[in-house]
């Protein structure tokens, strides 16, 4: 699961066609590998996930930015690290 | 773990993409319900019969069962003979749904992608009953399919039904190889549990469906199909399988009863006990074990919660273990409880209520207290693995970490038999215990501990309330 840098500095994390527990898991790993104030977007399209990584991401200390269908049954979760 | 996510990549299969235990499936009461409602509406005038919500079909039996299976595409022109269905003749069907997501997502979208199919079995003038369908999701397009076993039976038989079911899984355990058996003795027991909850227990029939790319692996699951057959004195029926990008394992169950089912929710009063066979939520420890191999901090967490890790991989064990064993001595067991066909339906003698555990976990309790109509007060939540579980949902690697596969009954039973009903449990093995009592008729809710919070990450379930 790569984390790719985007032009505008923020970055993102494609995690489309994974499963619960591997969203949180993943997100987290990701999340690591950032600077305080840096953002991540990830992308999923798990229902159950919608619920999960962002309730995870809070509870580590970091900050739900937005959470957005970006296309049919495919969702953005954007993160500034905390 | 990399070795066995490498063993999976080889044949074509993301490991990440893989759920443990209950496959990923459309919403049911958003989705999947709301659309056979609609295709019922629109296909009024047809001859065949879409049920509203069901778990297993129940049907007349016969001397002679006849299982055709046919696998349709779905979102293109129908390929369907339909001379082949009219050969067929079938009184009823059970299907499996394998619909892209983006399907999956509204009740007007997965209508718009089935209504051709059942349009054009329609125009075979089959006379025909739509049982159990279940969906599951797949992120290729070009593999949104329709797999229909048609049950065709012939010479009926007074005094008996038939039962049947279908499920499949993913995976059951993503931390040992596909081809291991307990992969698919474990998908067949859950697969087998919608009937034995029924009671039902008697000419089993197992038709597996193994959906894999690798045609070698799929002679060796089916092998493990037919060895559990065997040894269990159960029929094995061959059907055509088929090749998927996506990994599932599962099948079509057929069994017999001479006993009334345990659906009669209108027996259900103010006063019965709510049962459980045993603690249930076997997916945790499955979940958290494959978690503590990719992040070395959920490792060293559980560990600080005095779980050594050898500890949290027995428990892995002990969990499959308890999936991979068929629940047919609790069928036995519920039989025993249920009149005859054509006799009186006794409350005081028979069980009117029994439902499987297994993939709803907690939510069963709202489940049953909708169906019947009723406020339960369910007073413990026994876990199998209850600090596991509330790892699983306080890191959120779980939303509804009480969920299983392969799972305990739940049983409503009056005061009368309940002693007696837990005996016999208890002597077939299992772990019953009363949870529960029925408090009052004309409004769905249920009260249950606050224990109930650790092992969820958010109730959600307006029905529910948790109290001390």
């Amino acid at each position: 699961m790569n984390v790719r840098r985007l032009p505008n500095g923020e970055y993102l994390l494609d995690l489309r066609g994974t499963i619960c527990p591997y969203p949180v898991l993943y997100t987290k790993r990701a999340l690591e590998k950032l600077k305080t104030g840096e953002v991540l977007s990830v992308i999923i399209d798990n229902p159950p996930s919608l619920e999960t990584v962002p309730a995870s991401v809070k509870a580590s200390g970091h900050d739900v930015l937005e959470v957005r269908e970006v296309e049919p049954a495919v969702w953005a979760i954007k993160i500034r690290r905390g | 773990m990399e070795d066995v996510f490498k063993e999976y990549r080889e044949i074509g299969i993301s490991s990440l993409e893989l759920a443990c235990g209950c496959a990923v499936k459309v919403d049911l009461e958003t989705v999947v319900y709301p659309a056979i409602r609609e295709l019922r509406r629109r296909l009024l005038n047809k001859r065949f019969d879409i049920p509203s919500k069901r778990d297993a079909e129940i049907v007349g039996a016969g001397r002679k069962v006849e299982v055709h299976r046919r696998v349709y595409k779905l979102g293109f022109e129908m390929d369907m003979d339909l001379n082949d269905i009219r050969s067929i003749n079938p009184q009823t069907c059970v299907a499996v749904f394998q619909v892209f997501q983006r399907y999956a997502g509204s009740y007007e979208k997965f209508t718009e992608l089935l209504e051709p199919i059942y349009k054009r079995i329609s125009e075979s003038g089959a006379n025909l009953r739509f049982g159990k369908g279940h969906s599951i999701v797949t992120t290729a397009p070009e593999e949104s399919i329709a797999i229909f076993d048609f049950i065709t039976v012939r010479e009926p038989i007074a005094g008996k039904l038939l039962a049947i079911n279908n499920d499949t899984v993913n995976i059951i355990d993503p931390t040992i190889g596909i081809g291991d058996k307990r992969q698919v003795i474990g998908a067949l027991c859950n697969a087998l549990n919608d009937l034995f909850v029924l009671g039902v227990h008697k000419e089993l029939r197992v038709a597996p469906l193994i959906g894999v790319l690798d045609s070698s692996l799929r002679d060796k699951m089916i092998g493990h199909a037919r060895n559990f057959c065997r040894e269990l004195e159960f029929e094995f029926v061959d059907v055509p399988q088929f090749n998927s990008r996506r990994l599932f394992i599962g099948g079509t169950v057929l069994g017999t009863t001479e006993k009334q089912p345990p659906t009669r929710e209108e027996l259900v009063k103010p006063g019965m006990d709510v049962v459980v066979t045993r603690p249930f939520g076997e997916l945790s420890p499955i979940t958290v074990y494959v978690s503590s191999l990719i992040d070395g901090e959920v490792a060293s967490e559980v560990e600080s919660r005095g779980i050594p890790l050898n500890e949290l991989k027995r428990m892995k064990e002990r969990a499959i273990e308890i999936i991979s064993s068929p629940n047919i001595r609790a069928a036995k067991v519920v039989s025993e409880y249920l009149p005859k066909i054509g006799e009186g339906f006794n409350v005081e003698e028979h069980i009117p209520l029994a439902s499987d555990i297994s993939g709803p976990g907690i939510y069963i309790f709202a489940e049953i207290a909708e169906r019947t109509n009723t406020s339960i007060e369910v007073s413990e939540v026994p876990l199998l693995f209850p600090e596991v579980s509330e790892y699983a949902a306080e890191r959120f690697l779980m939303a509804n970490a009480t969920a299983g596969t392969n799972g305990a009954f739940l049983l409503i039973t009056h005061e009368n038999i309940t002693e007696d009903v837990v005996k016999d449990f208890s002597r077939a093995g299992y772990s019953p215990r009363v949870i529960g009592k029925v408090r009052e008729t004309g409004l769905a809710k249920v009260r249950m501990p606050k224990e109930v919070l650790k092992y969820v990450t958010n109730i959600a379930n307006p029905i529910i309330e948790v109290g001390d």
